[in-house]
């Protein structure tokens, strides 16, 4: 019997890397989840968040690094780790010859922790007819039992890889009720990968922003909001900026009109770039997350 | 044991067409095998010697089939739950790999064990009960022990062919052909080393039968020693 380490966070990713031959997929990441927080994990397309996912799961093997789910190490005891989780997988691959009944009734027994009145709550909010094969099932539906399976354990880190993608707008904000339900009853931890923002935004207290199998940022939103800001110059009329700020995550010039997003903003760092740039005037904006994570990957490429 | 019960259900459901399809394959052989016979003394029925002689020979043939039903089971066993991806599904539950790789075992066993117990069932009280004289008149099909090493060497090699390709197609084909190469393994090799026939045709259910466990534990290891579902 493997021991799990007492207190330990949620989520450890020690160095870990993923290599397929000479790709590198995952590159030396380390990321940590405390207990009881959500995080919101980003990337564009290929960035490595479900090989991310999958390895958190146990059922990919990091080339190199630690994977601790729960204090327990994937490597050594995947098992006792899949009981106290809750997976939502982008593709749903639930055997479609069952009906939802069986389904429920198939994926009980394997948790102790199974929570009958909670799940026929789930059962009530999704609008799920039992009787219903999986093949049946929209994309939406699919989601929602997916969901349901995931959370009616009452498990202690909740995994979601995706799930939203493609989902009408009533379905989407019935899923995301569920999450939150399971969120505010217990003392879940969350990994929530997304493409939506909002849906990061809404959920989420911290953000993990992936590219090309490395991390970019991790921090708390509020503080990656507060800190972070667009500020417009209006430059001299035929100049270029000849100053940029350390921490300047993108720019861009067109004509007159510079733009940057500068992490760690505040008025003095305004007062320098009016100090060393030809600049007529500047105004700063707050950003959305959307904004600030098409920046961090625009800034990230531009670099490159 | 609720959890087992569970994978049981699951597993018998996923294999119940092929243990449909492997009845009526059996029954099969013996309609043919009684309508053959009904053939001959039309518009008569024959006696109960004959179909005692009919369901003798016919459930000897029957268990030739054994080991292509063996070879559907095993071939089926891993690779079906890969090519419509529940494998990833069962992935993601927490029963261990001994848990889902047992149920599978326990009913692809119970599955041919219950059909050879019907046939021999039918060859050595059904068949005696009609007439204690009955005559095998298809004497050079099929014995029990020759089905069971069939069974073993075609279910192994489905098997080890499941635990590592993606679809059931391939495992099921080189179950099925595992006889037939490795009856003519066998006598080229004899041919080459100047060895009876007779003498080959003796030790080949035994070969067959170490192929079969050697590749049963080879594909079980695989499952085990896989990151991937």
């Amino acid at each position: 019997m493997i021991q799990a380490i007492p207190n330990a966070p949620a989520v450890e990713l020690i160095g870990v890397s993923k290599r397929y031959g000479l790709a590198t997929v995952i590159d030396n990441v380390s990321l940590t989840i405390p207990r009881g927080t959500t995080l919101g994990l980003i990337g564009p397309n290929g960035a490595g968040k479900s090989t991310t996912i999958r390895m958190l799961m146990g059922i990919l093997a990091p080339t190199v690094g630690r994977v601790r789910v729960l204090g327990i190490d994937v490597a050594t005891d995947a098992v006792q780790i899949r009981r106290r989780i809750g997976y939502v997988p982008e593709r749903h691959d639930i055997y479609p010859w069952m009906t939802l009944g069986e389904v429920i009734g198939f994926t009980r027994p394997f948790y102790e922790t199974w929570d009958d009145s909670f799940c026929r709550e789930m059962i009530d909010l999704f609008e799920l007819d039992l009787r219903k094969k999986v093949k049946q099932l929209s994309k939406g539906m699919l989601v929602k039992l997916g969901l349901l399976l995931a959370v009616s354990h009452r498990p202690e880190l909740l995994i979601l890889d995706e799930p939203t993608t493609g989902l009408d707008p009533i379905v989407h904000e019935d899923f995301l009720d569920g999450v939150l339900r399971s969120i505010c009853d217990g003392h879940c931890t969350v990994l929530f990968s997304s493409h939506n923002l909002g849906d990061i935004g809404r959920l989420a207290d911290s953000v993990c922003i992936l590219r090309q199998g490395r991390i970019m940022v991790q921090r708390g939103i509020e503080d990656l909001l507060a800190s972070a800001k667009r500020v417009r110059a209006v430059l001299t009329d035929g100049h270029l900026p000849r100053w940029v700020p350390e921490r300047t995550l993108w720019q861009q010039v067109q004509r007159r009109e510079w733009l940057l997003t500068i992490d760690g903003f505040s008025p003095d760092v305004a007062e320098q770039i009016k100090a060393e740039n030809p600049v007529e005037s500047i105004e700063v904006f707050d950003l959305s997350l959307a904004d600030l994570f098409r920046d961090y990957i625009l800034g990230e490429r531009a670099h490159r | 044991m609720k959890k087992m019960w569970q994978l049981l259900w699951k597993d018998y459901r996923l294999n119940r067409g092929l243990m449909v399809l492997g009845v009526l394959g059996l029954i099969g052989v013996y309609l043919v095998g009684l309508a053959t016979e009904t053939t001959y003394t039309w518009p008569a029925l024959p006696g109960s010697k004959v179909w005692a002689d009919a369901i003798l020979s016919y459930g000897h043939m029957a268990l030739g089939v054994m080991p292509f039903i063996a070879a559907l089971l095993g071939g089926n066993a891993i690779a079906c739950e890969r090519a419509d991806r529940s494998a990833h599904f069962l992935a993601y539950l927490p029963p261990t790999k001994a848990q889902i790789l047992s149920s599978k075992f326990i009913v692809i066993a119970c599955a041919l064990g219950i059909l050879g117990s019907g046939n021999l069932l039918m060859i050595y009280v059904i068949a005696p009960l009609l007439s204690p004289d009955s005559e095998n008149f298809l004497y050079m099909l099929g014995s029990p022990s020759a089905a069971l090493a069939g069974c073993i060497l075609t279910l192994g090699i489905g098997w080890l062919g499941s635990a590592y390709f993606e679809k059931p197609t391939i495992p099921v084909l080189a179950a099925l052909t595992s006889p037939v190469v490795l009856s003519f393994g066998l006598f080229a090799l004899a041919a080459v080393c100047g060895i009876s026939k007779f003498e080959v045709a003796e030790w080949s259910g035994s070969v067959a039968f170490s192929i079969g466990i050697a590749a049963f534990f080879l594909g079980t290891w695989n499952y085990f020693h896989r990151v991937e579902p």
